[in-house]
């Protein structure tokens, strides 16, 4: 499980995140959502220990995160940044092979490649492997990054449960490839039985696939459960300031499914 | 030019070590004295205890072993390790136009050198004596190290470089490093003046078996470590947070990249003065090449440096022979055209 109890993180004088408890289980997938700046990304960053909290703690299989080593905890732990300043000309196998370098020293070179292949396939990036990576479009390089973060954590580790941190996977994707990434994740969690957190402002992609939705808003949790309870048009309008019916969606009835009123219909 | 490179990066290495080899000959051949390769064959043979079949003139002998071999190990040495620091540097700055002279690690090396040489009398004799023939690049590296470490902090914001903020600092610095042996110049006697000199032009002029000695040491150590750091340096250029995530301890590497580069830079400024655009140019030619993996882009650096700098130092000796040009004004007007035609092709792309 990777955990967080009371986490408090600031930003010189702001405060980013007040007092959040969250838990990621293994197989599940964690959709988190809310408002601008509400702490979402700083929250994926703690968890990915860029930063130190003021207090509470982080657990990753039971142990806090700053008593890993880096390399045995990059070999659980992946996070795919909402943008990667890469600006040199690598092909693109070559960037999802940076993927494997935590098990750079402990596995032969064939098996790596054999990992890189695998990933791009699954990531519908086969075609691009040869391509240089700075004349990608912005969908494909975060297709890119998503393949090197999966070969990252391909396979099963003696330290436990691996988890996968997505920051906004979709947000340079069109239709097709944003539930190509949800089932991923989803295949991830129910195969691998990996913990899956991923931001996204989406709410209705991340009802569709989430086990459970987290909320947050000014830094707080205002509700974490599954979608059913979280797509509810007052806790929708608390959380975002913005009127939303609910109904069930008409193929899957179990999940919820939002519409949202028009700004100018608000009186 | 949006698919992979068309030659792969070992080919690359091996042509430059067969044509590496090939200037070595030339360079030893080259000069007021001729000497053929096969009498630099002879006179290497003879020297470890071969006896071939080509003959030589003593004075051949002689210089070749005491003028041209030393001048020829150091020019290597310098070339690859200005070269290959070049790389890294660009590789930890995330930015094809860093170079070790641009953004003022050698001027800051060189500041240090001329102060040591010009207030060497007024320093404490403890010091003196107990660094010896030392204190001059020990002082060179210490000086590339804090301006390197005082770049980076200028340039850098929440974890990523500031391009423009890198260059402006390096154009400080080297103004400032500028005035300051500009001073130490005004206050300096005869002999401290051509020393001086000697180390603002760059050149390899001054090499003996003596300076070989003393620079090899810290030559080779910028050129054996460096190359261990070429993954983490690939995924430093991630970003810094995607390095770490991927499990690389990116503050000890940042120390030991700043700390290698200001070795090698630090050692070949107090052998032979500020050689320039080595750095930016090399790591440059080959990333266009072969790509930008530092895993073949810092090797393949190392002998194209050496290649240059030795192509150089031949065009150096015979341009106006007997006389000499410094080195520094050989690779200054090559390397800074080169510059000019690189940021007019970064801004035509963008």
């Amino acid at each position: 499980m990777l955990s967080t109890s009371g986490l408090t993180l600031h930003a010189g004088k702001k405060r980013l995140i007040a007092d959040v408890s969250l838990q990621l289980h293994p197989g599940e997938v964690l959709a988190v959502a809310g408002p601008n700046g509400a702490g979402k990304s700083s929250l994926l960053r703690a968890l990915s220990g860029e930063l130190t909290p003021v207090s509470g703690d982080i657990r990753l299989n039971g142990r806090l995160l700053a008593d890993w080593q880096p390399q045995r905890i990059a070999r659980l732990r992946a996070v795919l940044p909402q943008h990667s300043p890469l600006s040199f000309r690598f092909i693109v196998r070559d960037v999802v092979l940076m993927g494997r370098s935590p098990h750079r020293h402990s596995h032969d070179s064939g098996q790596n490649l054999h990992i890189v292949e695998q990933a791009m396939a699954l990531t519908d990036t086969t075609h691009l492997a040869e391509r240089i990576y700075t004349t990608l479009s912005g969908g494909e390089r975060q297709r890119v990054h998503l393949a090197r973060v999966l070969a990252q954590i391909w396979q099963a580790s003696a330290d436990g449960t691996r988890y996968l941190l997505l920051d906004e996977p979709t947000s340079a994707l069109d239709l097709a490839h944003q539930h190509a990434v949800l089932a991923i994740a989803r295949h991830f969690a129910d195969r691998e039985h990996v913990g899956v957190l991923a931001v996204l402002h989406d709410l209705n992609l991340a009802a569709l696939y989430a086990d459970r939705m987290a909320l947050l808003r000014d830094g707080h949790l205002m509700a974490v459960g599954p979608p059913e309870q979280i797509l509810a048009s007052e806790l929708i309008r608390q959380v975002f300031d913005h009127p939303a019916e609910i109904i069930p969606h008409p193929l899957y009835p179990e999940r919820p499914l939002m519409i949202a009123h028009r700004l100018l219909d608000r009186q | 030019m949006s698919t992979a490179p068309l030659i792969k990066g070992p080919t690359v290495l091996w042509l430059l070590a067969c044509l590496l080899v090939l200037t070595c000959l030339l360079s030893l051949g080259s000069g007021a004295v001729a000497i053929s390769p096969s009498q630099v064959a002879a006179i290497i043979g003879r020297s470890v205890g071969l006896s071939l079949p080509w003959t030589f003139e003593p004075s051949q002998q002689t210089i070749l072993l005491s003028i041209r071999a030393p001048r020829l190990l150091l020019g290597l040495l310098i070339g690859a390790a200005l070269a290959m620091s070049g790389g890294a540097i660009q590789g930890l700055f995330r930015n094809p136009l860093a170079d070790p002279a641009l953004i003022g690690i050698a001027s800051g090396a060189a500041l240090a050198a001329v102060a040591v040489i010009v207030l060497q009398a007024s320093l404490p004799t403890a010091v003196t004596l107990s660094f010896g023939p030392l204190l001059l690049p020990v002082a060179a590296i210490g000086g590339g190290f804090a301006m390197t470490w005082l770049v980076y902090r200028l340039a850098g914001r929440d974890g990523s470089i500031d391009v423009a903020t890198l260059l402006l600092a390096g154009i400080a610095i080297n103004a400032l490093a500028g005035s300051v042996t500009g001073l130490l110049v005004y206050i300096a006697d005869d002999d401290q003046l051509r020393s001086i000199t000697f180390w603002s032009l760059g050149s390899l002029g001054g090499a003996s078996w003596q300076t070989v000695m003393l620079a090899a040491p810290f030559l080779a150590l910028n050129l054996l470590l460096l190359p261990l750091l070429a993954t983490a340096l690939n995924a430093l250029l991630l970003g810094e947070a995607e390095a770490g995530h991927l499990g690389f301890a990116v503050a000890r590497i940042k120390t030991a990249v700043v700390g290698l580069v200001a070795l090698g830079v630090g050692a070949a400024v107090a052998s032979s003065g500020i050689i320039g655009f080595v750095g930016l140019v090399v790591p440059h030619l080959l990333r266009l090449l072969i790509g930008p993996d530092h895993r073949w882009l810092l090797p393949g650096s190392a002998l194209l440096g050496a290649l240059l700098l030795l192509g150089a130092d031949v065009l150096a000796r015979t341009l106006a022979a007997p006389a000499e040009i410094p080195i520094g004004i050989i690779t200054g007007l090559l390397g800074s055209p080169f510059f000019l035609w690189l940021l007019f092709r970064q801004r035509l792309m963008g």
